[in-house]
Formats: C-alpha cells, sequence, structure tokens
C-alpha cells in the first residue's frame, strides 16, 4: 500500500462514522463536517501511515476530543450570549416551546457526555450509531473480550452523572 | 452462586454479543441464579435508557434508523418470548425488563378526538383494554414490531408500534396513573 492508498482506504471506511458520531455530540452537522476534516487533515500528516493499525483509534480520538472541546467552548459562548441578550424572550408561536424542550435534551446530553472521559463519550455515541463490539475494539484499540465491561462502566457513568444534574425523573 | 458472569460478559449478551455456545451457557445460567439475572435485567435497562436519552436529543436528521431501537424491540421480544418458554414450576420472577425509555411526546394528531354516536349502553362493560393506537405518521405499515416502554418508573406505560428501520410508527399508551 504506497502512501495515499491507506489515507483513502481509512477516509473511505471511517469519514462519514466521525461525522456522524460528532454529529450526534454537537447536533450541528456543519460544525461536526469541519472538525471531522480538521482530523483527517492531521491524519494525512502522520508519518508512516501505512501498516499502522493504531491510526484508526488515533483519528477517532482526536476527532473526539477536538468535539468535546467545541462542545464545551460553545457553552461558554451561549452563556455569554444569554447573559447578553436576557431581554429577547424568544418567538411566541406554537413550535417555540418544542424547540426550546428539545434544545433542554440536546444540551443536557451534551453537557453529560462532555464531562465523561473523552474514551467512554466516544463509546457511547458509536455503540448509539450502531456500532459492533468488532467495530469497537478496532476504532478504540482495545480487545473485543473488554468492549462489553466498558460499556457497561460508560452507560452507568453516563446514567450516574445524569441523575446527578437533572435528578431522577428523564 | 458458583460460576456467576462478569458485568462484561451480561453486557456483551445483552446485545447478543457473544458466541452461540457462550450465550447458551448464559442463559441457562441466568434461569437459575436470581443475583445474575437481575444485574442483567439492570444492565439491559440501563442501556435501552442511556441510547434512548441520547436518541432523544438529537434534533436533526430523522430519517436515519434508530439502531438501538431495533436492539430493544429485540430484547423487549425475546425476554416475551423467555418468560413465555419457562417451565410452570420455575419460580415467579419480577416482570420482564422492558425497554426503559422515555416515550416522546405524542404529536398534535391526538387532537381530533373520536366522537361515539352511542348514547347508551345496555350494560356496564367490562375493564376496557387500552386504548387505540395512534399514528404517528403516515408511512404504510407493513411489518413492524410492537414494543412495551415505560417511563416514571411504571407509571406511565405504552406499547410503540416500530417499523424495521427502528422508527416508531404508532403509539398506545396501556397505563397512565
Amino acid at each position: 500500500m504506497n502512501s495515499s492508498e491507506w489515507f483513502d482506504a481509512l477516509f473511505r471506511d471511517h469519514y462519514a462514522r466521525v461525522v456522524r458520531m460528532l454529529g450526534r455530540l454537537m447536533g450541528d452537522g456543519g460544525q461536526a463536517e469541519e472538525i471531522a476534516a480538521d482530523a483527517f487533515c492531521k491524519l494525512a500528516q502522520q508519518p508512516g501511515g501505512a501498516g499502522n493499525e493504531g491510526l484508526t483509534a488515533w483519528v477517532y480520538r482526536v476527532a473526539i476530543n477536538a468535539g468535546l472541546d467545541a462542545v464545551r467552548s460553545n457553552a461558554r459562548r451561549k452563556r455569554r450570549e444569554e447573559r447578553a441578550s436576557s431581554t429577547n424572550s424568544g418567538g411566541a408561536e406554537p413550535e417555540a416551546l418544542e424547540r426550546l424542550l428539545a434544545e433542554e435534551r440536546r444540551q443536557r446530553v451534551q453537557r453529560v457526555l462532555a464531562a465523561l472521559k473523552p474514551r467512554d463519550a466516544q463509546m457511547l455515541l458509536l455503540r448509539s450509531d450502531g456500532m459492533s463490539y468488532r467495530e469497537l475494539a478496532e476504532t478504540l484499540g482495545i480487545q473485543p473480550g473488554s468492549v462489553g465491561s466498558m460499556l457497561a462502566r460508560a452507560e452507568q457513568e453516563f446514567e450516574r452523572r445524569y441523575r446527578v444534574r437533572y435528578g431522577g425523573r428523564v | 452462586m458458583k460460576n456467576c458472569w462478569q458485568d462484561g460478559d451480561l453486557r456483551a449478551y445483552v446485545d447478543g454479543e457473544l458466541t452461540p455456545g457462550a450465550r447458551q451457557t448464559i442463559a441457562a445460567h441466568l434461569e437459575d441464579c436470581s443475583t445474575c439475572s437481575a444485574r442483567y435485567r439492570e444492565l439491559a435497562e440501563r442501556a435501552a435508557w442511556v441510547y434512548a436519552t441520547i436518541e432523544l436529543s438529537e434534533t436533526r436528521s430523522p430519517a436515519r434508523p434508530r439502531r438501538w431501537l431495533v436492539g430493544a424491540a429485540g430484547l423487549a421480544a425475546a425476554l416475551a418470548i423467555a418468560f413465555l418458554l419457562l417451565p410452570k414450576h420455575a419460580p415467579v420472577r419480577p416482570a420482564p425488563a422492558v425497554a426503559k425509555v422515555a416515550v416522546p411526546p405524542a404529536p398534535v394528531q391526538t387532537a381530533t378526538p373520536v366522537v361515539h354516536p352511542v348514547v347508551r349502553r345496555p350494560a356496564p362493560r367490562p375493564p376496557q383494554p387500552a386504548e387505540e393506537f395512534v399514528r404517528l405518521d403516515d408511512y404504510p405499515i407493513e411489518t413492524a414490531t410492537v414494543v412495551r416502554v415505560s417511563a416514571e418508573d411504571g407509571a406511565l406505560q405504552a406499547d410503540l408500534i416500530v417499523g424495521p428501520d427502528g422508527r416508531a410508527h404508532a403509539i398506545r399508551i396501556v397505563r397512565n396513573r
């Protein structure tokens, strides 16, 4: 495999999935694509890419870390904007409440995911995208036999943090 | 009990991610071990809740298949079948775990109540069965699975008709107290 073939193969097999993972995290397809493209640009600059099995895990890790950083800085910016325009009470159309509730649900999940270890957040996002245990092991660079226990721990941690922040009612 | 299973194995069993041999061994063990079967139910319910919560938080791309829901539907069906197949002398266990997901708010289609022309009933009727299904969209349903979901610790229960793409096409409330 020459120097560009390994990259093409990795891009073909994983780019769309990385975009979906970030889209689930961020709720913003445009920003998800930007971050994914950036991660793959960094991947292309990696020396000795051919034959390096760990690069799949590497690009997912770079992408999730950048996504989590963006979520945190988006949240900080949003708080500043809300303070600046606290008198704007939003629209009165009937869908406004539903949109607000949907946005609140999305932000709760985002905040909880951002508080987890990046690898736990990554596992939950990829599993919710339907990734098999074998694929999860490959993208996380772990043994397939460890996926069940890591998933169980990540789910427990997600639930614990969610309930601490938002109580028992979902 | 000896030969109890680790969380990781039970979690993989929830997702059907084990070899057929290991699956059979665990299934047989769960029949006999109340500790492991309780732990299994806990893991299954938590997983269903976590992915329902993540899924419900999404506001985009509604057309994509929701694979966790397909998995939850399969899990619910498997649990129901397993419960039916339990031998008669088996110890009574709590109700099989149902996929515990938050029920999405029904669209406004329910706003047109059906008015029945009947004014008198000849005799008191037996307890009413669950409500009729309310369609959530207009897609024709050819094959689908009915999934019982509950929220608020079982106070609210509903049946969902879930299509092969994992989307819910209809809902009926079976308990709301």
